[in-house]
């Protein structure tokens, strides 16, 4: 080929940058009206490329859903910028939105009230097949039966209902329909949490494969860091709304910079009940911040064991480098 | 400010006493389209106070359906109670009138939902759902009510619970809503715990606290717990004995160090094989059990898990296994409930499996 132009670099697949949401509130109460804001994702910037995939862990209630839900404006963003192949996404019309709809698609955190209870399972495997026009009659049930054993989902069970369906069933149903599209981007929001370890392997399996053969990408959300150190190429951790560190998963795993990750894998139960009983684990102490709170520092100052006078007053930036860590101390690149 | 992990694995402690729960039987089926879905067949265990009792397995093999079917909760139709019985305190659960357990349930036997929304209801706040028990079965006045909620949920771990009583649950994050769960199964600080899937939205810190508050209830009250989880992890940490489930039978129940130590049946092996690990990296693809599990809506002879397993032989195609005691244990005469018992005819004839 003769291409002379200079070489362009390719927008990352999915990029956030500076994002933010922020739910205002108002509550009544005896002594008068408290108005305030919680900031459920505040200020938080990544990339993910083709055919990666980037594990998003942190405490729970600290912004992860939230943040996949502002991807696919199911949330409106506050502040900041989505981009899909380089395009801004937030605002976009509806009409504007529908081809990135197909393209980026979500497993719902809850598989009991993510799933339409009026609908078969057939009806929700097949619906975004409807949404997007992509296979119609005998095709669309063939490919919905071909979904369905993918997840190891009995194909007998076409026409139940998602409440004749155990936990684990139900989260295999939203797996099944994200997969419909054939997206480029699965924002995966606890996918395995409901599933005994033989068939969350079977499933990690599978979206690995998916991601070798199609090139597919993720966002996996997820609090098992064995699941996570297992299928993320890289990893954030996030706290109180802001992404504290980001790393390859190796380097996050080997070697954790920010205090809040160190405490993080220090918990992590193992299946072994003669480690489990001699094991120890860093105890957090020290008041939990409130993300209706504005913290002019680090969130995690307060039970940080080693926080310094600076941490209190000044917010910690997460460094544009590989491996790197919201913190003041444990950061060389900011000390 | 380092920690032990709660719990050593002492058990045995509790099995003196006579049983707080007994399960006998238990035989739950589902009327479908496709037949009758033979949900639970013939689940057998006891629950002693003070102890927690693990139940793990796969996904689908009726751990839930069982637990919901002690607490009346199974709907009919489509669900029926094929047979067996649940002794609680000398009443036999699956026999009272909705009314007794209504008084139960909440106050002596509490659950934790595996579907945060068959416990939270979505039209009502967070405050009206955790007084509402404690109102009910403590008689606390409103004031009272709402002070006990807020330290609730102090103890579950959301911060400044006092300005998030008003919220309702769609406000909550996964995590904080199973969360608020936990708070209004403890309200009333039952004798017997049921907790199905407690942890599943957690982060391990938050997760170890809440497993330290349910120990802390355990010793003060000498509440038994009834723990579901896939987490095999958090088996090993907390529980005293464990059970494995397969297609609506216990297929496997020991003590939690002998279960680790040495895993009987074939699927126990199989879902031990299975674990990813924090050293365990992209290059190597997971240990699944190979195959599906059966049908429940077609009756099912011989052994359940034999078209998955690798050490079946003519038998297990006609004969159903029971769980069966290991042969030393039985020459050593220790005979209780303690005793680590498999359904396997691979393992009776002596084809013992080596621990991975
Ligand atoms: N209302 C219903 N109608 C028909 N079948 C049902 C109904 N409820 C449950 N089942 C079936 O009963 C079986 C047992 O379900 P149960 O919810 O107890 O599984 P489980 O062991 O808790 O699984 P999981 O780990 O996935 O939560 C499943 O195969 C499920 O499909
Ligand atoms: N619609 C909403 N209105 C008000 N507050 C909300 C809303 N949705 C989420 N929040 C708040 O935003 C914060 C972040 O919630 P989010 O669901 O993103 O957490 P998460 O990291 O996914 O937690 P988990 O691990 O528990 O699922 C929480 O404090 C939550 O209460
Ligand atoms: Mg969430
Ligand atoms: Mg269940």
């Amino acid at each position: 080929m003769n291409d002379s132009s200079p070489p362009v670099s390719t927008p990352p697949l999915l990029s956030v940058q500076d994002l933010k949401v922020h739910f205002p509130f108002r509550r009544g109460s005896l002594l008068g009206a408290q108005k305030g804001v919680i900031r459920a994702v505040d200020g938080i910037s990544f990339d993910i490329a083709r055919g990666e995939t980037l594990g998003l862990v942190g405490e729970s209630g600290c912004g992860k859903s939230t943040t996949a839900r502002a991807i696919i404006n199911l949330v409106h963003p506050t502040g900041g910028d989505v981009r899909i192949d380089g395009v801004p996404i937030a605002g976009m019309s509806d009409a504007a939105m529908k081809p990135y709809r197909r393209r980026v698609q979500m497993v719902f955190q809850d598989p009991f009230a993510s799933l339409n209870p009026r609908m078969t399972v057939g009806g929700i495997i097949g619906e975004p097949l409807v949404v997007h026009s992509l296979a119609r009659g005998r095709d669309r049930k063939l490919e919905v039966l071909r979904l369905m054993e993918l997840v190891g989902l009995n194909p007998r069970f076409l026409n139940r209902y998602p409440h004749e369906f155990s936990g684990g069933q139900r989260q295999r149903i939203g797996i099944a329909r994200a997969l419909a599209v054939q997206p480029d981007l699965i924002l995966c929001d606890e996918p395995v949490s409901a599933l005994d370890v033989s068939i969350q392997a079977q499933i990690i399996n599978l979206l690995m494969d998916l991601q070798q053969k199609l090139g597919l990408s993720y966002l996996f959300i997820a609090h098992d860091l064995a699941v996570v150190r297992h299928i993320a190429t890289r990893v954030g951790v996030m706290y109180l709304g802001r992404m504290v560190e980001l790393a390859s998963a190796e380097e996050l795993y080997a070697g954790p910079k920010h205090p809040y990750t160190e405490a993080l894998l220090s918990a992590v139960p193992v299946p072994d009940p003669a480690v489990a009983a001699s094991r120890q684990r860093i105890v957090l102490s020290g008041e939990v911040p409130s993300p209706d709170n504005f913290y002019p520092g680090c969130a995690f100052a307060e039970r940080c064991p080693v926080k310094i006078d600076r941490c209190v007053s000044d917010r910690p930036p997460l460094p544009d480098q590989a491996h790197a860590a919201a913190c003041w101390v444990r950061e060389q690149s900011l000390s | 400010m380092m920690q032990a992990n709660t719990k050593q694995a002492d058990s045995g402690v509790a099995q003196q006493d006579s049983p707080l729960l007994s399960v006998n039987d238990l035989r739950v089926s589902f009327k479908t389209d496709e037949g009758m879905v033979r949900a639970v067949r013939g689940v057998s265990f006891d629950v002693h106070p003070g102890e927690t009792v693990a139940i793990v397995g796969e996904s689908g093999s009726g751990k839930s359906v069982t637990n919901l079917a002690m607490m009346g909760l199974v709907p009919k139709p489509p669900g029926n109670i094929d047979g067996g019985t649940a002794m609680f305190a000398g009443q036999n659960l699956l026999t009272l009138s909705q009314r007794r357990l209504q008084d139960i349930r909440g106050r002596h036997i509490a659950m934790i939902f595996q579907d945060p929304m068959t416990a939270l209801n979505p039209l009502m706040t967070i405050e009206q759902q955790l007084t509402e028990m404690t109102r009910l079965h403590l008689n606390f006045t409103r004031h009272e009510a709402r002070a006990h909620a807020i330290e609730m949920l102090g103890l579950v771990g959301i911060t400044a619970p006092e300005k998030r009583l008003r919220d309702y649950p769609h406000q909550f994050s996964g995590g904080m809503r199973q969360r608020v769960m936990v708070a209004m199964a403890l309200s009333c600080e039952p004798e017997l715990l049921i907790a199905d899937e407690p942890t599943t939205a957690l982060d391990v810190t938050i997760q170890a606290q809440i497993m330290e508050l349910l120990a802390d209830l355990q010793a003060r009250k000498g509440t038994a717990i009834v723990l579901i989880t896939h987490d095999l992890g958090v088996v090993a940490g907390v529980a005293d004995r464990v059970l494995v489930m397969y297609a609506g039978r216990i297929i496997e129940k020991a003590d939690v160090s002998s279960l680790f130590a040495m895993p009987r049946h074939p699927y126990t092996l199989g879902l031990l094989g299975s674990l990813p690990n924090l050293e365990s990296n992209r290059d190597e693809t997971l240990k699944a059990i190979p195959g599906q599990p059966p049908d429940m809506s077609v009756p099912i002879a011989g052994c359940a898990f034999r078209d998955r397993c690798e050490y079946r032989f003519d038998r297990c195609q006609s004969d159903d296994p029971v769980l069966t005691p290991r042969r030393d244990a039985l020459e050593d005469g220790a005979e209780d409930s303690s005793m680590h018992m498999a359904a396997c005819h691979a393992v009776d004839v002596g084809t013992e499996n080596e621990p991975r």
